[in-house]
């Protein structure tokens, strides 16, 4: 009670600035950004794949159902929780969060992610996707560790960093399409500690081809786990 | 806009009106117990909870403007020991060594014992002390922690009360310091036990032996530059140098603030970061941007302490040490908002900061560079083609922000213009961030490790400071770019500031807000301007408040003029006329003379005038003798400047030109024996406003020969008014003279506790017994006597006005 009451000063008299726009906005209000952030964030359409949480081009209201590509090949996670499109600020947002040391933009986003995970997930164990150690001594963190860490905080789930490994490094995959993307990976991802029947969400950044979370949830699947889910803050729309 | 702004600025109001009038500890919280209730009333139970938010300042207000009062109070034993008046024997315990220029040293001390012939004085509280060692004090035979001894007088810092001096005691009590002292010679000074341990003394030592290291290594001309750069001993560099400086705008590189640290924490942040990378466990365990920098913190806490705990120093470890904090919590700030909070938190801390140069000049240099950062960090500047010109661009748009920032405060502080920033920060930056003051970092660092390549590269910075400073030189000779002297008033200089506001918040405001600002601002400034500043009675005489010394402004209501002596004291390091008239002639609004008298010719008479001689224009100086005899100093500073002279001839004459009443001089020629005798004596008659004569005599330094020659010569009566002889001397026959002219009001100019025992008890008895009212310099400060009314009516200043 009394931290809040002085939680409450501290905002008043030092209001946080938001991490997009870098303004001073209310701490009362319990966003990641200020409204006029928040604004400009766009939401995911309900008219999405169910597995991949691919957006459909087409709002119609329809029963939920696959996108095409998971049709034609059913990914090994069972569902994807994204909190937005990764367009406009939210991508160039994610990209200072990735590649300009902002380690301080995981709490924003993952506050983001938070907004749109169902209340009760039924989840034993967060990974995140892991990054090779010499992608990491380059960057110096590894965001989806650091999204994943705010998850577990705030829902109080535990965090493993050390699941899974990435023993190959891979070239950057920007640029490349998704059966490119598929060879790049193919065997990068090892299990380096037991999950049989856990219940894992996994956690990254961003999804553009599910190529990299799908490998992920092969190889934990592989290992023993029960149920694989993705959570990520953005998703890419198709093209 | 935040709530911390309103806060700050509530607090620098209360402050700033505080050293005008301030209100008792009693009456302050009172009035804040008030304003806090009637706020919360109005945010709970009333239709304008805005009005919280003013009480809310206005309690802020108050409690501010209360502390500056109680903050400059001296302990009583301060005030005893220095009414004794003459020398007594300190002990105490060193709690830090600074080195000066020319071999002087300034240690502080806290003092527990102190003796007066024999006897101990009890003191409440061991007092604070700041000893000046004129000579010998360059090596690290005093430490922190030593207990000394010595014998010298210990004064309570004094202010000599004229019109825009620098506050001395207020400097002195916002460094903690109770008292001040001098000794001629470090040998003056006993070791009664040495010191032992303690971060400081090791600190203060280690200062010294690299200072000593410098000094030995480096060529003479450059050592300096070196050990002000990266020690940050600013204080030693020689006064010419540190003017050119000043006047090309670089001196704030020589001040160890946010440029050190950002570089000394940029090259720990390197060098920590590549041992960091090698550990995937830390990696995965905290991103290095949260831990490193409070890793670096107790480096930075070291090297502030090295370099002698400067405020801008802490300013600037104080922003780094809160902004690594919030950024380990992830708590983002506007960086603004930070500076505000940090500027507060130093405010409570010690509300006298306010008024330190360093503090503000920091403080506001900071704002400005933070204002206007959506311009030097727009993408604009870094798209720009080439990383060098990028860089060029965004220094100059950094330092014209923090010169804009700053310009209101180097002119209110210092009274300087200095035009030449702007270019000599193109250059001087880079050659000090990318150059000397890298290179000297890691001499410093190679120092206890091997000391020849740290004399190599204390020698490569030197050699760049060295043409920094060649450039420097060249700058401020080019007349352009020249640093200009400007003496104000305290309501110009306000109006500067309003002016400038609206440039410095350009990139941070909307258009309308913005023009209605700059309308609103520019309205303030010309009103500001036009502030009536000095008097406007038909007579207005004015004896400034020079020490042992005198001078004397006479003003009519035409606007006319007459300085009347310079004042001077006998010792180089204190000019007059630079630190108490020039400023006083600005705060009054006096930026001519059409007359210079200058009574006779000893230096606590003409001293001063050399100054004023070249920063006023002066239409006329008259003199007793011709020029030559007088002076050479004087008679260069005269001709420099062609001034007319004119000699008085023997005898009373008149200056036909004075518009109110009739001005006459006297001059007792060449039959004069000793200088005093040979004063220039000056009459002035006229008529107030009830039709009643008045008059005034000036009687100038005449000893008892000389109130004889001019009683025989006829006293022009009457004189109302009187400026005793000679200080208020025993020896001038002043009670004869007084007889004869029947004043009312006499004036006395005296240094406070002079050698010389001016003036004469026994004769300001006397005078007072035969109703006299005697004003006196070292007692009054300033007095101000104005014509009106009901005759001569004095004033004295005080606390920043004429009462």
């Amino acid at each position: 009670m009394k931290l809040t009451v002085c939680w409450n000063w501290l905002g008043h008299l030092l209001p946080p600035a938001c991490s997009l726009c870098g303004g001073a906005f209310s701490h009362l209000a319990e966003e990641p950004f200020c409204p006029g952030c928040m604004a400009t964030i766009i939401c995911l359409p309900q008219a999405r794949c169910s597995c991949c949480a691919l957006p459909f081009a087409s709002s119609s209201a329809l029963s939920p159902h696959l996108c095409g590509r998971c049709v034609q090949q059913l990914p090994a996670y069972a569902v994807t929780y994204a909190a937005a499109l990764y367009q406009g600020p939210l991508r160039s947002v994610i990209g200072r969060f990735k590649f300009q040391q902002h380690p301080n933009l995981d709490r924003p986003l993952a506050g983001l992610l938070l907004k749109y995970l169902p209340a009760q997930l039924d989840v034993d164990l967060l990974v995140p996707v892991p990054l090779h150690p010499f992608r990491l001594r380059e960057r110096t963190y590894n965001q989806a560790l650091l999204l994943a860490r705010e998850l577990g905080r705030v829902r109080r789930l535990p965090t493993a960093h050390d699941v899974l490994g990435k023993c190959r490094s891979t070239s950057p995959q920007q640029s490349l399409s998704a059966a490119q993307r598929r060879v790049n990976l193919r065997g990068a991802f090892v299990l380096n500690r037991d999950v049989r029947g856990k219940k894992i969400l996994l956690v990254d950044d961003v999804m553009t081809t599910g190529v990299t979370v799908d490998l992920c949830s092969q190889v934990l699947l592989a290992g023993g786990a029960a149920r694989v889910d993705v959570a990520v803050v953005a998703r890419a729309p198709l093209g | 806009m935040p709530l911390l702004f309103y806060l700050l600025a509530a607090a620098i109001g209360g402050l700033a009106v505080a050293s005008v009038s301030s209100v008792g500890t009693t009456t302050a919280w009172i009035a804040i117990l008030l304003c806090l209730s009637l706020a919360f009333y109005f945010r709970c139970f009333s239709r304008f909870p805005r009005l919280s938010l003013l009480l809310t300042c206005l309690a802020v207000s108050f409690f501010f403007n209360s502390q500056y009062a109680a903050r400059l109070q001296f302990v009583d034993d301060v005030t005893r020991i220095d009414q004794l008046s003459r020398r007594t024997t300190a002990v105490g315990v060193i709690t830090d060594v600074r080195q000066l220029t020319d071999g002087r040293s300034r240690i502080d001390l806290l003092i527990d014992e102190v003796w007066d012939k024999q006897q101990a004085l009890e003191l409440q509280r061991p007092l604070r002390l700041r000893l000046s060692v004129e000579e010998g004090g360059t090596n690290d035979a005093m430490l922190p922690r030593d207990r000394i001894r010595f014998t010298g007088r210990l004064r309570q810092p004094r202010l000599f009360g004229t019109p825009g001096e620098f506050h001395w005691p207020r400097y002195v009590i916002s460094q903690n310091i109770d008292m001040t002292s001098w000794v001629k010679n470090i040998d003056q000074v006993a070791l009664v036990a040495a010191g032992e341990g303690g971060l400081r003394r090791s600190i203060v030592q280690w200062r010294i032996r690299v200072a000593g290291f410098i000094a030995a290594k480096v060529p003479a001309k450059s050592a300096s530059l070196v050990r002000a750069l990266v020690l940050g001993e600013g204080r030693q560099l020689p006064e010419a140098v540190r003017e050119t400086l000043a006047g090309a705008g670089v001196s704030h590189l020589f001040a160890i603030s946010g440029l050190h640290l950002g570089i000394l924490g940029a090259f720990g942040y390197r060098l920590l970061l590549t041992f960091y990378r090698r550990s995937t466990w830390l990696l995965n365990w905290q991103p290095p941007q949260r831990v490193l920098p409070l890793l670096l913190l107790p480096l930075l806490f070291v090297y502030l302490l090295l370099t002698g705990d400067a405020v801008s120093t802490r300013r600037a470890f104080a922003l780094a040490g809160i902004g690594s904090l919030l950024f380990w919590w992830r708590y983002p700030v506007h960086p603004l908002h930070l500076l505000a909070a940090v500027a507060l938190i130093f405010l409570l801390y010690n509300p006298l900061l306010l008024w330190s140069a360093s503090w503000q000049l920091s403080f506001c240099g900071a704002a400005g560079i933070l204002l206007w950062r959506p311009w030097w960090q727009h993408a604009h500047v870094s798209e720009l083609p080439w990383t060098g010109l990028r860089y060029l661009v965004q220094i100059f748009l950094v330092s014209l922000a923090a010169t804009l920032a700053t310009l209101p405060l180097v002119l209110f502080n210092f009274h300087l213009f200095a035009p030449a920033a702007l270019v000599a920060n193109l250059i001087c930056v880079p050659i000090v961030t990318l150059v000397a003051l890298p290179v000297g970092f890691v001499g410093l660092f190679l120092f206890p490790l091997w000391p020849p390549a740290a004399a190599l590269l204390f020698r490569v910075s030197g050699f760049f400071l060295e043409q920094l400073y060649q450039f420097s030189l060249w700058l401020t000779d080019f007349s352009p770019l020249a640093g200009n002297y400007l003496y104000w008033s305290r309501s110009q200089y306000l109006a500067v500031a309003l002016l400038l506001v609206p440039a410095l918040l350009f990139p941070q405001l909307a258009r309308r807000p913005w023009l209605k600002l700059t309308v609103g601002c520019l309205l303030s400034a010309v009103l500001l301007w036009q502030l009536p500043l000095g008097s406007h009675a038909p007579v207005t005489l004015t004896m400034f408040s020079v020490g042992q010394g005198e001078s004397l402004l006479l003003q009519n209501n035409t606007g006319q003029n007459i300085l009347i002596d310079g004042g001077g004291l006998y010792g180089d390091r204190f000019d007059v006329g630079q630190r108490l008239l020039a400023p006083a002639f600005g705060e009054l609004g006096v930026q001519h003379f059409d007359r210079i008298i200058l009574t006779h010719d000893h230096a606590d008479h003409w001293k001063g005038l050399v100054y004023v001689l070249e920063r006023f224009p002066v239409a006329e100086l008259v003199v007793g003798e011709p020029l030559e005899k007088y002076h050479p100093v004087l008679v260069d500073a005269v001709r420099q400047r062609n001034v007319p002279v004119r000699v008085v001839e023997p005898g009373w004459s008149s200056f036909a030109d004075w518009q109110e009443g009739t001005l006459e001089i006297y001059n007792a020629g060449a039959v004069a024996a000793n200088a005093n005798d040979a004063s220039l004596v000056l009459s002035l008659r006229t008529v107030d406003a009830t039709g009643r004569e008045q008059g005034m005599l000036l009687a100038g330094d005449l000893e008892a020969q000389g109130v004889q020659r001019l009683m025989a010569a006829g006293i022009r009566s009457p004189a109302t008014l009187l400026k005793l002889p000679h200080h208020g001397s025993g020896k001038s026959q002043t009670e004869r003279l007084f007889s004869l002219l029947g004043s009312g009001i006499g004036l006395v100019s005296v240094g406070y506790q002079n050698v010389y025992r001016l003036p004469s008890k026994t004769l300001l008895e006397h005078l007072e017994e035969e109703g006299l009212r005697i004003y006196r310099t070292d007692l009054d400060g300033t007095v101000r006597v104005q014509l009106d009314d009901a005759g001569w009516r004095p004033q004295k200043w005080q606390n920043g006005l004429f009462r």
